[in-house]
């Protein structure tokens, strides 16, 4: 009997991707997917069995069209025209019907509206599977022979929202080039990266704002605005066109009659100034170490010839220990002199005996060291005018405040941990001696000012192009937001940014036209040259001082003919002569320390950058062309 | 089954690629177009190969004509797997992006594709085809 392998391979493939059309078998000996047959014959007969794995995988190509247009550059004839439209992949440019629409404004998706016969319902399925749906739009000119000359991109976007008239049978379908989806596909670097010399702060913004909210929040500190073109290709552009050869301009026998309107910049809707007060409040850590020093008043020889009683060593420490303060190191003592022969002026030599176990208890001066430490909660303050002169001296001042809070407020303790250590890393030493810790973030707060400046000068800003000419003009696919286009009709001559265009496309009627609306800057030019955004300077907020750091501790001496009544609120040593005057007060001994506390220095404290007065910050405005005739 | 591997706009393969249009002056003055698009499949489990020997033979894309003769011809199309590979590139040439390719977005394919006119007459042409060689998912 013997075992018999043999590897078998199956191959089933579909190349067209739809239900079996050819069949493979191979029986190969080597191969991706194999079958071991085991055939095993046992006393002459039996069953051959072959366990077999059969993958049947689609196959397929994977394809995209390419279409290349080659336009007549020549061409400029816009009277004949068609629509070609394509949805999903799908032609559907012979099922529009009624007039098409594309409107785009600065900052908003563009918007086509389309209406289609029924026969769409064929062609794309129900109206309900076509939102998302991938939709180009184009304008086709045309020769007299009817052959394309030009063709021209409207729109690229998605189909939003198809609507259907049961009883007409009629779609309608409203699409967008999906601006929010094209920022929400973009990481933050992503989103700086498209909006270059934007600012931004996670003290002014929010720091876990979704791709859009961020994407606006940038945004608000650019003079410009950010659109897609017809082709969905993001553009930056700068409202600042003044001195721009334009882009487009059209006279008056371009310029549709009657359809030419200008609308001024309201007063009452214009900022030429924006005072910003920003506050920075943050924690303080202050370290205070104070030197103690404490000294019998007397010679050893008047101590001799008077006595009195004196701390001992314990006693001087327990006092230190009990302040609450912590002790730095431990306190160095000054002794009596050991036994031997004292020489006193006038009084010759005298023996001095003293026990070694007793001198080295008792002190007749003391220094040591105390420290403790607490926190302040400082505010600086900054204002900052943001004024474009321009516009004042044009409309007037036009005012609007902001006042803006920021905090690095960690928590208002600060203690030693397991008594005395050294000032953290990086404290400076303040006028007063503190040592002092901030938690203070500059770059944060540099951050926040220069964010909230540039937001100022894009409020300023956006408010004085408020003005705006509108005209019509035959169909123009591709004026783009970020051109910079001249009208000239009516009497009026404006050249702005293209701030808003419309095409409208009637195909019933053959009519196509394209709206243009352009912003203008108003002001009256002086000149004014830009200021820098830039954060001012921090104000000085350490203490002038003088450090006052060495505490020098007081001897009251009860028993004498001069002793004061005792009194409870004494520090120092407090003990009695030795040698009692009848009828002097004898006090109670002991040594007290006291510590200073924060004092002043606990309470909040509040600078003003540039001495509390408005730090100006002057915004050019562009003046764009315009004149009313 | 479908195949989950297509064309994207972009890297993050969330728009599929429609119709790559392109669009020239007939005076020339517009130049070389370049663009990229993305191969992949957002679904990590999926491995693309070769039908005629998977793992082997090479995944390739060309460019396909249907009617040679009128309109642009394959040779107006270039291939590369970066911008700079362009330059180099033959007009026409299919481009081998190796023997498989693992699903995921962070495993996609950039395809540069620079068109220049083979014929700057007036028209549009609609018979090239950015296409595959018989592929299949494992």
């Amino acid at each position: 009997m013997a075992l018999i392998q043999a590897p078998m391979q199956i191959d089933v493939v579909a190349p067209s991707g739809r239900l079996l059309v050819a069949m493979r078998i191979a029986v190969r000996q080597r191969g991706q997917v194999s079958a071991p047959i085991a055939i095993k014959v046992v006393s002459g007969f039996g069953q051959v069995r072959a366990p077999m794995t059969i993958a049947v995988r689609a196959a397929a190509r994977v394809s995209v069209g390419l279409r290349v247009t080659v336009q007549d550059s020549t061409w400029s004839d816009r009277s004949r025209w068609r629509l070609a439209a394509e949805i999903g992949g799908q032609d559907v440019s012979a099922l529009l019907t009624g007039t098409a629409t594309v409107e785009a404004e600065e900052g908003v998706a563009r918007i086509a509206e389309l209406s289609l016969l029924p026969d769409a319902l064929t062609v794309l399925g129900p109206p309900d599977t076509w939102p998302g749906k991938p939709v180009l739009l184009d304008v086709v000119f045309v020769d007299a022979a009817g052959t394309q000359r030009r063709r021209e991109r409207l729109f690229t976007g998605v189909v939003d929202t198809p609507a259907y008239d049961p009883r007409t049978r009629t779609c309608s379908v409203r699409c967008t080039d999906e601006l929010q989806q094209h920022i929400e596909r973009l990481d933050r670097a992503g989103i700086a990266a498209i909006l270059p010399g934007s600012y931004w702060s996670d003290r002014v913004f929010d720091a876990g704002a979704e791709p859009w909210a961020h994407f606006e929040d940038r945004l608000s500190t650019l003079a410009a605005s950010y659109d897609l073109d017809r082709f969905g290709a993001g553009r930056l552009a700068p409202w600042d066109v003044a001195g721009t050869a334009p882009d487009w301009s059209w006279g008056p026998s371009q310029v549709l009659d009657r359809s030419v309107r200008i609308e001024l910049a309201h007063r009452r809707a214009i900022t030429t100034t924006v005072r910003l007060t920003v506050e920075y409040r943050y924690r303080r850590r202050r370290q205070r170490e104070r030197r103690y020093v404490w000294k019998h008043p007397w010679t050893f020889c008047d101590y001799l010839k008077k006595g009195s009683t004196l701390p001992d060593k314990d006693t001087i420490r327990s006092a230190a220990a009990g302040t609450g303060w912590a002790l730095k190191s431990e306190p160095s003592y000054d002794l009596l002199p050991p036994s031997g022969w004292i020489r006193c002026s006038g009084a010759g030599l005298r023996a001095w005996v003293i026990r070694e176990d007793l001198r080295q208890k008792l002190a007749v001066g003391a220094t040591f060291e105390l420290a403790a430490r607490f926190v302040q909660t400082v505010t600086e303050r900054y204002r900052i005018e943001v004024r474009a002169p321009e516009a004042v001296s044009r409309y007037g001042e036009q005012l609007v405040e902001e006042t803006w809070g920021m905090e690095e407020l960690a928590g208002d303790e600060w203690r030693f941990e397991a008594g005395y250590e050294p000032p953290p890393a990086g404290a400076v030493r303040d006028g007063n001696g503190d040592w002092i810790a901030d938690d203070y973030d500059d770059p944060a707060r540099v951050d926040a000012i220069e964010t909230l400046i540039a937001r100022a000068r894009r409020r300023i800003l956006a408010s004085l192009r408020a003005t705006r000419v509108y005209g019509e003009v035959p169909i123009e696919p591709g004026v783009e937001r970020h051109h910079v286009a001249r009208i000239q009709a009516l009497g009026i001559d404006a050249t702005g940014k293209v701030a808003r265009v419309r095409h409208t496309l009637d195909i019933d009627a053959g009519r196509a036209t394209t709206g243009v609306e352009v912003a203008l800057f108003v002001a009256d030019p002086a000149g004014v040259t830009d200021d820098l955004v830039s954060a001012p300077a921090r104000p000085d907020t350490l203490s002038p001082g003088p450090a006052d750091t060495v505490i020098g501790l007081p001897t009251h001496l009860g028993g004498l003919a001069d002793s004061p009544p005792e009194d409870p609120n004494w520090d120092g040593y407090i003990g009695n002569s030795t040698t009692f005057w009848p009828g002097a007060p004898v006090y109670d001994e002991r040594f007290v320390v006291k510590t200073p506390g924060s004092g002043a220095d606990g309470d909040p404290a509040e600078f003003e950058a540039a001495g509390g007065g408005w730090i100006p910050h002057r915004v050019r405005v562009p003046v764009d062309a315009l004149t009313i005739a | 089954m479908p195949l989950t591997f297509q064309f994207y706009e972009d890297s993050n393969l969330t728009n599929p690629v429609g119709t790559l249009s392109f669009t020239f002056e007939s005076d020339g003055s517009t130049g070389a177009i370049d663009t990229v698009v993305y191969f992949g499949s957002t679904d990590g489990t999926k491995t693309l190969q070769a039908v005629s020997n998977p793992g082997v033979d090479p995944i390739q894309v060309s460019v396909s004509d249907s009617a040679p003769g009128s309109g642009q011809e394959a040779t107006a199309v270039k291939l590369a797997t970066t911008q700079a590979g362009l330059d180099t590139a033959t007009p026409g040439a299919a481009l081998s992006l190796g023997a498989s390719i693992s699903g995921g977005v962070a495993n996609a394919v950039a395809i540069w594709i620079r068109v220049e006119p083979t014929t700057l007459a007036v028209g549009t042409s609609n018979e090239l085809t950015l296409t595959t060689n018989d592929v299949q998912e494992v």
